[in-house]
């Protein structure tokens, strides 16, 4: 009878450890483990019938797979409810992280696309730009010629060009110009230097009357050195007797106070030959 | 008697199958475990898990420092389960929180294109 007891205590016992393989378990564990396993196997499913997840995240879904699958060895086999619990919780959380790689891949391929989106704006943007100052040296050309003999008074044919170009640059409010006054040969280089600085002027009282700010623009005089056309003929002569505009970005307009400063200059004629640009 | 006989000796048997069972679960096993589990979190954590998945990466921290109680306790399967639960949980956060910023860069781009796009139309019909 001892014997028995013994026995059967020590049966007990080593079942408990084991937690048991010959006694069925309660109801409850049952149901608890069919819950984990259920659980878990649900979404280990979800995850593998997502594609993005079976193509990005193999080896996570592997793991998942075979946690699951010990889960239910765990309980098939020996009724080990906290292994299977347990097993089932790791299968659970790696179908999970499986998941969130296919949303983070998925995360990914909208940053590359917004990201060509971006690139591709921005080079629009950077030859739009371009585009708006290049069209004020094409204005200065044509519009700012033709000034009178002598004259540094604007001539009324050059009125267009001084309204599109204040537009121009109200809708620009960050660009800066440099206007650069030039003569025909007619005269003294030193008079000539004197006449083409009052002709740069001119525009830039014009442009300020129309609401631009004086500190936005910078003079240059060329006087007669920089001829457009040949001063051999009339034409040639009055297409020299010309204001134009220069777009001045960064390195260009350092040098823009320098300008300013000469024109405050009470005789431009005694001012030094314009260093080279 | 003979009954009683062979119940004795399969229960001997059991006991011995279950102390080899134990003895798998051997220290340098779990210190292993325990050091992969602490990676685990560290790594979540400069991932910022901590912001962008803070239950998660709770949990994980949690189970991390329950496992190594456990383990200077002598219990030492569940130190290895708590162990096995935090790296799980850690590797979760640190995906959920990539995927987040991932998905705020995302989110922040195409606003971007966005308002990049109606400043260059707003340019253009203004010339």
């Amino acid at each position: 009878m001892n014997n028995i007891l013994r026995s059967a205590t020590g049966a007990v016992v080593a079942g408990i450890i084991a937690t048991g393989c010959a006694t069925s378990p309660p109801a409850s564990e049952v149901a608890a483990a069919r819950a984990a396993i259920d659980n878990a196997g649900q979404a280990v499913d979800h995850a593998s019938a997502d594609p993005q997840v079976v193509k990005y995240a193999p080896s996570e879904l592997e793991r998942a797979t075979a946690s699951l699958q010990k889960a239910k060895t765990a309980w098939n086999d020996k009724h080990d409810l906290t292994a299977t619990r347990h097993l089932a919780y790791l299968a659970q959380q790696r179908a999970a992280t499986a998941q969130e790689f296919a949303n983070e891949r998925a995360a990914q391929e909208t940053v590359k696309v917004a990201a060509a989106e971006l690139n591709q704006t921005m080079s629009v943007a950077a030859t739009a730009r371009p585009s708006k100052p290049s069209a004020i040296p094409d204005l200065a050309q044509k519009g700012l010629i033709g000034f009178s003999t002598g004259a540094s008074q604007l001539p009324a044919s050059a009125v267009p060009a001084i309204n599109e170009l204040a537009t121009i640059l109200k809708s620009n409010p960050g660009r800066e110009v440099v206007i650069e006054g030039h003569t025909d040969n007619v005269g003294t280089p030193r008079y000539n230097q004197a006449l083409a600085m009052k002709r740069a002027e001119a525009v830039r009282v014009a442009l300020v009357r129309r609401g631009i700010d004086s500190s936005r623009i910078a003079l240059r005089s060329y006087g007669e050195e920089k001829p457009a056309s040949n001063n051999a003929s009339r034409i040639g002569r009055k297409e020299n007797r010309r204001a134009e505009i220069i777009t001045a970005d960064g390195a260009q307009m350092v040098g823009s106070s320098q300008i300013s400063a000469t024109v405050s200059s009470d005789d431009p004629g005694e001012q030094p030959r314009q260093p080279e640009r | 008697m003979i009954h009683v006989r062979l119940f004795y000796r399969p229960s001997r048997v059991l006991a011995g199958c279950c102390l080899l069972a134990l003895s798998a679960c051997s220290s340098s096993e779990l210190n292993h475990q325990l050091a992969t589990s602490r990676e685990a979190v560290d790594q979540a954590q400069m991932a910022g898990a901590e912001e962008n998945a803070p239950a998660d990466f709770g949990v994980a921290a949690d189970k991390l420092t329950r496992a190594n109680a456990a383990a200077t306790g002598h219990h030492k399967h569940d130190a290895m389960r708590l162990a096995q639960q935090a790296q799980v949980d850690a590797n979760l956060a640190r995906a959920k929180s990539e995927s987040t910023q991932t998905r705020i860069a995302a989110a922040e781009l195409t606003k971007t294109n966005q308002t990049l796009r109606e400043a260059i139309n707003r340019a253009n019909s203004n010339e």
